[in-house]
Order: structure tokens, then sequence, then C-alpha cells
């Protein structure tokens, strides 16, 4: 076996270990799971019936994975990404969240603008004019389309809520 | 009911449908036509709007989006080599061939032709076959429903991704998901993890959103840094110029694919992209010359686009019937006619004559808007593929949190929206397909509810199900798919 269905085999066994453990504590989520339906007295009503098999169909898929795993030559793609592709994918990752975060606190439009750029110098285009004048563009078809078509407020962000 | 039909044909020819049929048709062409921005992705980033639309408005703009997507990918595809959507994979064989011959502007006019016919008798479909088929679902009740849906989960299971066994993984998380909220019988908060905005459950939008938009553009990040930029020339369409003599010579073909796209699309689970091979496939077989197949041919591009833009109008059959979705886009429509307060179901067309008069009506206006805009907009497709790549998934990264921000204000759906991306780019990545856990999600409630009423009905007596004819039928068609799919996948992977 390769390094990718090693991998693949090792997450598979983790899933169905975690699913059965799951299993057993599904209960603990439900509140109130000792109601019955009146009348009936049948397992299948109560509430933690359904999400006991999904977490059955989760064990038994990770069980089919680890099984077919041997048989699988071809290699997973994200054992095929390079560092610098899996550096790039992390960099837009905690851009998109601190572009949400930007968002609770300076607000929709200031914060796309600030966003476009990390998003395009990441991806290597570096054109300050265009990347501004697409996000002054973006943010004037969503004010427009938004706020005054739709009436759906966006964020103004905690600094000018303030005042 | 001539009334009724008087009433509908107004309503659409007023300025706000009509208006929304052709941005829908227009907006769909420009994102199917750019590589990576599929119909699907559009769909999650537009259904939102449409949620405080009237009906008739919203849900026309969506059938024109669809449409126009559907058909946008093959341009992509044919001058560029890259398919706009899945759905135009096959045109890419032999598109891209004529382009590079010369032919891009005749390869772009055939496929077009083509969708207009396959679409048109998709829609044919949908507006004759839907209510015939609301008849037969009347008499469906809760056992027949379980069957019916486990037959489509398992379709869709079969269907997409590598292997059966993922598809099953991705259903399971699908249920999961959609479990999270309240027991719909009794009430009672489950997996809320002690989160009170888990309580109404996690909402279709962010969640597609983040899956197919968010998730796509963290798949392209990887390579946007390296990518080199392919300039489209000018003269990239070469002639412009389709005989009539030559389409008339492949109207068999594209007859047949269309025919081929109309049947797969009414199916649950089997969308326009296995309708495309399927065409191309049948296409090549009763070929008199398939060896020319993958070096140019016309009928290569004519087979695929008539069969994918079929699927658009037959694919809303069994989700407006009997409210399941056969595919991702479907289940977006179904999103914003569930927001418009309009439950799927056998009765919804006869409750809402006037409106569903409408928006068939509308489907076949939108049928009209993609060849009029299709046709005088060919050399601006040119331009459209010139647009650098990073600001434009920049763009739809903003799109994504503006489209997912509106529906409730709520910051908790911005938090559901980021972790769907991250979990849809993990599950891209680990080869994992994303169509089974949306559409099991959105049938989660559906799917729990006739099970237990069913099961409340019978008084405990789970061989209920068993003595009813359909549900009997269903159950053995998704044992015979599981059999069938688990044989071929090890078959396959033996193969290997």
């Amino acid at each position: 076996m390769g390094r990718s269905q090693k991998c693949e085999a090792a997450l598979a066994a983790i899933l169905m270990v975690a699913s059965a453990v799951f299993y057993q504590f599904i209960p603990e989520f439900v509140s109130g799971y000792r109601f019955y339906f009146p009348g009936t007295t049948d397992q299948a009503m109560t509430p933690d019936f359904f999400p006991r098999i999904s977490v059955s169909l989760l064990m038994v898929s990770a069980f089919f994975v680890l099984v077919t795993v041997p048989l699988r030559k071809s290699e997973l793609p994200i054992f095929q990404l390079e560092f610098n592709q899996i550096k790039a994918v992390l960099i837009i990752i905690a851009s998109v969240i601190g572009y949400v975060l930007m968002i609770w606190i300076i607000g929709f439009f200031a914060a796309s603008i600030i966003f476009l750029f990390i998003f395009c110098y990441t991806a290597n285009y570096k054109n300050p004019y265009i990347i501004f004048l697409t996000g002054f563009a973006t943010n004037l078809v969503v004010l427009a389309l938004f706020e005054y078509g739709l009436s759906v407020q966006l964020p103004r962000g905690l600094i000018l809520d303030s005042f | 009911m001539l009334a009724d039909i008087g009433q509908a044909f107004s309503n659409v020819m007023s300025f706000g449908p009509m208006l929304a049929i052709f941005f829908g048709v227009g907006g769909g062409l420009v994102i199917g036509a750019i590589p990576g921005l599929s119909v699907t992705m559009a769909m999650a980033l537009l259904a939102p709007i449409t949620f405080f639309m009237d009906p008739l408005i919203g849900i026309s703009f969506l059938i024109g989006l669809f449409k126009g997507g559907t058909y946008g990918g093959s341009i992509s595809s044919i001058l560029i080599g890259t398919p706009g959507t899945a759905a135009n994979a096959a045109t890419l064989l032999d598109g891209y061939e004529m382009a590079k011959q010369g032919k891009a502007g005749k390869a772009i006019l055939g496929g077009l032709y083509a969708s207009l016919i396959g679409d048109f008798a998709g829609s044919i479909a949908l507006v004759f076959g839907a209510p015939l088929l609301a008849l037969v679902a009347l008499r469906f009740g809760f056992p027949e429903y379980f069957a019916l849906i486990l037959f489509s989960l398992t379709m869709v299971c079969f269907i997409s991704g590598s292997s059966l066994s993922k598809g099953i993984f991705a259903a399971s998380i699908g249920l999961f998901l959609g479990l999270i909220g309240s027991d719909p019988i009794g009430g009672v908060p489950r997996l809320t993890f002690g989160i009170s905005k888990l309580q109404s459950g996690v909402s279709v939008v962010p969640l597609a959103i983040g899956l197919f938009a968010l998730s796509e553009v963290l798949v392209r990040a990887e390579t946007l840094r390296s990518e080199k930029f392919r300039y489209v020339g000018k003269d990239a369409l070469g002639t412009i110029q389709l005989k009539f003599s030559e389409l008339l010579g492949n109207v068999k073909t594209i007859l047949r694919s269309s025919a081929i796209g109309t049947l797969i699309g009414a199916l649950p689970g089997i969308g326009s992209e296995t309708s495309s091979w399927v065409a191309y496939g049948l296409a090549k077989r009763a070929s008199k010359t398939p060896k020319e197949f993958g070096t140019g041919k016309l009928e290569g591009v004519l087979a695929p686009e008539a069969a994918n833009n079929a699927v658009c109008g037959s694919a809303m059959i069994p989700m407006l019937v009997f409210g399941i979705p056969g595919d991702v886009v479907t289940v977006l429509l179904m999103s914003a006619l569930i927001a418009q307060g309009l439950n799927p179901g056998p009765s919804l067309i006869e409750d809402n004559r006037v409106l569903f008069l409408g928006l068939f009506i509308s489907v076949f206006i939108a049928t009209c808007f993609l060849f009029l805009i299709g046709r005088l907009s060919l050399k601006l497709w040119v331009r459209i593929l010139n647009i650098p790549p990073a600001l434009l998934y920049g763009v739809v990264v903003v799109l994504c949190i503006v489209g997912t921000y509106g529906v409730n204000s709520d910051y908790f759906d911005l938090i559901v929206m980021v972790f769907a991306g991250l979990l849809g780019y993990l599950m891209r990545r680990f080869d994992i397909g994303l169509p089974p856990l949306i559409l099991t999600f959105v049938l989660s409630t559906l799917l729990e509810n006739s099970f237990r009423r069913g099961m409340i009905q019978a008084d405990g007596d789970i061989f209920f199900f068993l003595e009813r004819p359909i549900a009997v039928v269903f159950i053995g068609l998704t044992i015979l798919v599981l059999l069938s799919t688990a044989y071929r996948t090890i078959k396959g992977q033996r193969n290997e």
C-alpha cells in the first residue's frame, strides 16, 4: 500500500471507531429523548433513532472504505498537492475567516475591498487600481441590489454602529 | 382553464418577469462560460436574492439561469478546452478540436441550436409530464414516499464520486446535518450541542453556498498563483457559419440526445453530466464514422449539448411533483420555492394553477431568450474569457458572503458557510462527491417524517412497508442498485 492508501485506511479506521463511540452517546445529545409517541413504544418513534441511523451509515461507509482501500491504486487528490498549493489554500482560508471577522468590526463594504486586495495579491494578481475598481463596483452593485432593491441591510460593523 | 392560461400569459408578459428571464438567461450564459464558475455555484449564490421577489419573477429568473448556465458551459469547452460546467465536459472532445481547426464559431452555433431543441423537449416533458405524474403521486402515502426517497438517495450515491462507500459517507453526513434541530414528530431539540442557533436547524443556503461556491474557490486557489493566463484572441471564433443542411443532417442525433436527456433528467439523482456522456456515447455508437469522433466532428458537439439542456426541464418534474430534487440545481430551485411558501408536492400545481401556468410559459420564453442572447452575443464570449481569474474568484467570495448573510441577516449563517466551504474542500480533495450530501440533507426531514409516520400508521410493524406494491417496487430497485454498484465498484478497483 502506498502513502495515500495508508492514510485513507487510517482515517477510515479512526472514523469507524469515532462513529461507534458517538453512536453510544447520541441519546445524550437529544433532550427529552425518552419521549414516546402516545400509543407506541417502538424504538423507531424515539427522536434518537434517525441520528443513530446516520452514524451507523458513517460506520458502515468507513468500514467499506477500509476494506476496499487495498484494491485501489489511484492516489487521492489531496496527496498530489505541493507545499506551495497547500500554503495558498491555507492563506485563502485564513483570509476568508479574517474577512468574516472584519465584517463584524469594520462593516461589509470596507472589509470587502481589503479582502479583495489580500485575495488577489495571494493569487499573484497585483494591479491595485483594477482591484480597487472591482471592489468598488462590486460594493455598488451589492448596495443597489440588496440595500435599495431588496431592503436587506448589510453589516455596518461595530465601529460605524457605535456612532 | 382557458381563463387561467390567459391570466398566466399576461402575468408573464409583464415587465418584471420578462426582465428576470432575460437577466437569468444572460447571467447564466456569462457564468456558465467562465471556467470554474458553474451553474450550481450561480444558483447557490443567486437563489437567496429571489427569496425577496414575487414567486413568478424569482423562479423565472432561476429557470433562466439554469438554462443559460447549462448552455454557457459549452463556450469555454469549445474556445479554450476547459468545460465551464461538468455537464459540458463531453462537448470538449470534439468542440475544442473544431476550434483548433478554426471552426469554433460553427461549433458554438451548432451547440446553441442543439441546446435549443433539447431544451424545448425537456420543457414539453415538464409541462405535460408534471401534471400527469401529480395524479399518480396523489396516491402516495408515507411508505411509498419513504421508499421513493430511499431509491433516489441510492441513485445519487451510485452516480456520484468514485465509489459507493464514499457516496454513502457523503449521504450520512448530509443526513446527520439535516437531523440537527427539532425532531419533526415530538419537537424535541437534538444534536444542537448546546448552541441555541442550531435549534431551528442548519439552513440550506449557507450550506449550499459553502459546499459549492466557497469550496470551488479553495480548489482553484491551489493553482491560481502558478496558472498561466490564457489570452483568447479576437480571431478565436474562426468562421461563424452553420449551414442548415449540416444541422438537418444531424437531426436524428439531436432528437435522440434530447430524448435521452429528457428521460435521464426525470430520474431522481442523475443530472445533466451523465446525460451528456450517455448521449455522446450513443451518438458515437450509432454513427457510420465512429472513428471521427474526438477529431472535431460536429455531431460530437450536438449530442451532448442537446442532452444536457433537455435535462433542465425534465429535472424539475420529480422536484415539483414529489418534492424530491433530482440534482443539486433542483435542490436550490426547491429551496427557492419553499422560501416563497410553495411546498413541492402532488397538489402544488393544482393549488397554484395560475402561477405554475405562468412558470411553464416562462420556461419556453427562457428558451427563446437563450436563442436570442446566445446568437447575438457570440463575440462577447472572447472578452469574458479574458477576465483575470484571481479577480473573478475574489468577487465570488464577496458574493458568497452577501448571499449567505442576505437571507436571515445572521452572522451565524456566515460561520456555517465557512464551515461548509472547508468541509466541501476536504471532501473534494478526498475524492468524495458532494451531491449525495446536499440531497440527503434536503430530504432528511421528509425521509424521517415518512418513515416514522408510516410506522405510527402501522402500529410499529415494519412489514407494513412491504404490503404496499409501489413501496415494494422502489425498495426492490434500491436493493438492485446497491448490489450492482457494489459489484461494479469492486470489479472496477480490481481492474485498476
